[in-house]
């Protein structure tokens, strides 16, 4: 008996509490719907020779207006890296509507100039032909039931450019997807802001609502007229915050050495008959993505002569990757029989694979490939 | 006979006259409401300073203030003179707002079934009475402590918020 006594106490505790935890749901509420209709009625009583007179009743009434207020806000923490010509990369944001009533909204992603200062503290470093391409708003099918930034992915196959009727104290997700650049170096910054502005909440995806405009002039009180309450950047009925991505690219160095293999007198110089190993270094240590199909090209000095069989005796082999590791054959008589992507024709080496296969010259993000090869210097002119 | 009928006739005209000036000489009070809009504007010297404005574009969070305004038109003193006014179900009573010092000014927490004063009114929720709270008020109320006489008039206010 007292145990249960002491649960029930604990209930009516627990019930308390949920009281308070509801109550202050309800203070979140962005308040009265627009159209509400607020009267008041004032009631006096008096007498007259102590005889009760006919109560008179003085009345006076208002509609509550719409107060235009929501916010937009960007998900990412940090610049989303996009590579060269990738496709549907995106960027995530949540619009919250703080408004006292359901609103639409029109959507708008804009490109930013070059050199417009972004939240990183870095700026856009991209000009309109380095910019990510097909930029496309998509909203989330569901808002994100009153945790911002939740809710269903925004897909590509979901409504574009407007938020259908989003009820107050909602927010909604909006992704923007963009392609990769075709040809923007490593490490440029492309930005876009998501422009948001509250529209006619009659309208609907198929015929979005006009952008509404602040009511202007003396309240007419059988309207609903549009206050807007929106503190943010412009002080009107736009909203936008700024996003952005990093361009992950190769980022190639390429340099050429030459060093004296053997001469004829043990000089160690470039004397007629000497065989000299050039060595093209291909080093995309500062890159964020792989560069494919390198190619090479190479003229040689006429006075020398392309050394066969450099690497490997009988096989006619004399282009070597990475110190040895493979090898093509560049053919001396001007045609890629073997189909390797290696051929020496018309005084220029030409490289486009690095093994007899003709596997492509790939070079790994933060990866160096060394290509070698060998010359003779002639000792009759 | 029918000059009694006439007779009776002109009584009821009469009577009817009498009515309608009765109903005339009732209205011993002239009544009027207004709403306005309490805003908070900056001076030049920075200072702010609250200013009535007429209610227009009234959005949750504004602050109203309704004035009720009376006149004694009437050629007796009236007695007993009291002023209820419900607060409506999406305002919220500002603290202290309600004015008028001459007059009492009491409170319902419970639809206008009973008045108190401010610091008396109580209410039963969830069956534990406690004090009342200003966002408990349903009603306000003005009670004259005097007689309004004739061509005295009065004013009472009171302050909300539109939730």
């Amino acid at each position: 008996m007292k145990s249960m006594k002491r649960n029930l106490s604990l209930i009516k505790r627990l019930s308390v509490a949920a009281t308070a935890l509801l109550l202050g749901q309800q203070a979140l509420a962005a308040g009265t719907d627009p159209g509400t209709d607020v009267d008041n009625t004032a009631t006096v009583s008096y007498t007259v020779n102590l005889i009760p007179q006919t109560d008179i009743d003085a009345s006076v009434s208002f509609e509550v207006d719409r107060r235009v207020d929501f916010t937009v806000t960007r998900i990412n923490g940090a610049l989303t890296p996009i590579g060269l010509d990738e496709q549907d990369a995106f960027i995530d944001f949540y619009v919250t509507n703080t408004s006292n009533g359901v609103l639409d909204f029109n959507l708008a992603a804009v490109q930013l100039a070059d050199g417009t200062a972004i939240y990183t503290g870095g700026t856009d470093t991209t000009a309109p032909a380095e910019d990510v391409l097909d930029v496309r708003v998509r909203v989330s099918s569901a808002d994100d039931g009153g945790v911002p930034g939740s809710g269903p992915d925004p897909l590509l196959t979901d409504d574009a450019d407007y938020i259908d009727d989003l009820a107050e104290d909602e927010s909604i997700r909006v992704r923007i997807y963009v392609d990769g650049p075709l040809a923007t170096a490593n490490g440029e910054i492309s930005a876009l802001n998501l422009e948001v502005r509250a529209a006619d909440p009659a309208g609907t995806v198929a015929a979005p609502g006009a952008n509404l405009v602040e009511t202007p002039g003396v309240d007419d009180p059988t309207l609903v007229e549009n206050v807007f309450a929106d503190d943010g950047l412009t002080g009107d009925n736009l909203e936008f915050v700024e996003d952005g991505f990093i361009v992950n690219a190769a980022q190639l160095v390429v340099t050429k050495a030459v060093a004296v293999i053997s001469d004829p007198f043990g000089s160690g110089k470039a004397v007629p008959g000497a065989v000299l190993e050039y060595t093209i270094t291909l080093d995309n240590s500062l890159g964020t993505d792989s560069a494919d199909g390198v190619s090479i090209a190479d003229p040689i000095d006429t006075d020398v002569t392309f050394d066969d069989d450099a690497y490997d005796a009988g096989n006619g082999e004399n282009v070597s990757f990475d110190g040895g590791a493979t090898f093509c054959v560049a053919e001396t008589t001007g045609t890629d029989d073997n189909g390797d992507g290696c051929v020496f024709a018309g005084g220029a080496l030409a490289i486009a694979g690095r093994d007899l296969a003709g596997t492509a010259i790939d070079v790994a993000a933060g990866a160096t490939v060394t290509v070698s090869f060998r010359v003779e210097i002639p000792t009759t002119p | 006979m029918s000059e009694y009928k006439l007779t009776k006739a002109i009584a009821a005209v009469a009577a009817l006259l009498a009515l309608s000036v009765n109903a005339y000489a009732q209205q011993h009070l002239d009544v009027q409401t207004v709403v306005q809009k309490q805003v908070v504007i900056e001076t030049e010297d920075g200072a702010t300073e609250t200013q009535l404005v007429p209610a227009n574009n009234v959005v949750p969070g504004d602050t109203v203030v309704y004035t009720i305004t009376f006149e004694n038109v009437g050629d007796e003193p009236a007695g007993n003179v009291v002023i209820t006014n419900p607060i409506a179900e999406v305002l919220e009573y500002v603290p202290g707002s309600a004015t008028n010092g001459s007059m009492r000014i009491e409170f319902s927490a419970d639809g206008g079934q009973t008045f108190g004063l401010a610091n008396e009114l109580t209410i039963v929720a969830d069956g534990v009475e406690r004090p009342a709270t200003t966002t408990d008020y349903t009603h306000v109320r003005w009670v004259m402590q005097t007689e309004l006489e004739v061509g005295g008039t009065g004013t009472a206010s009171f302050a909300a918020v539109i939730e």
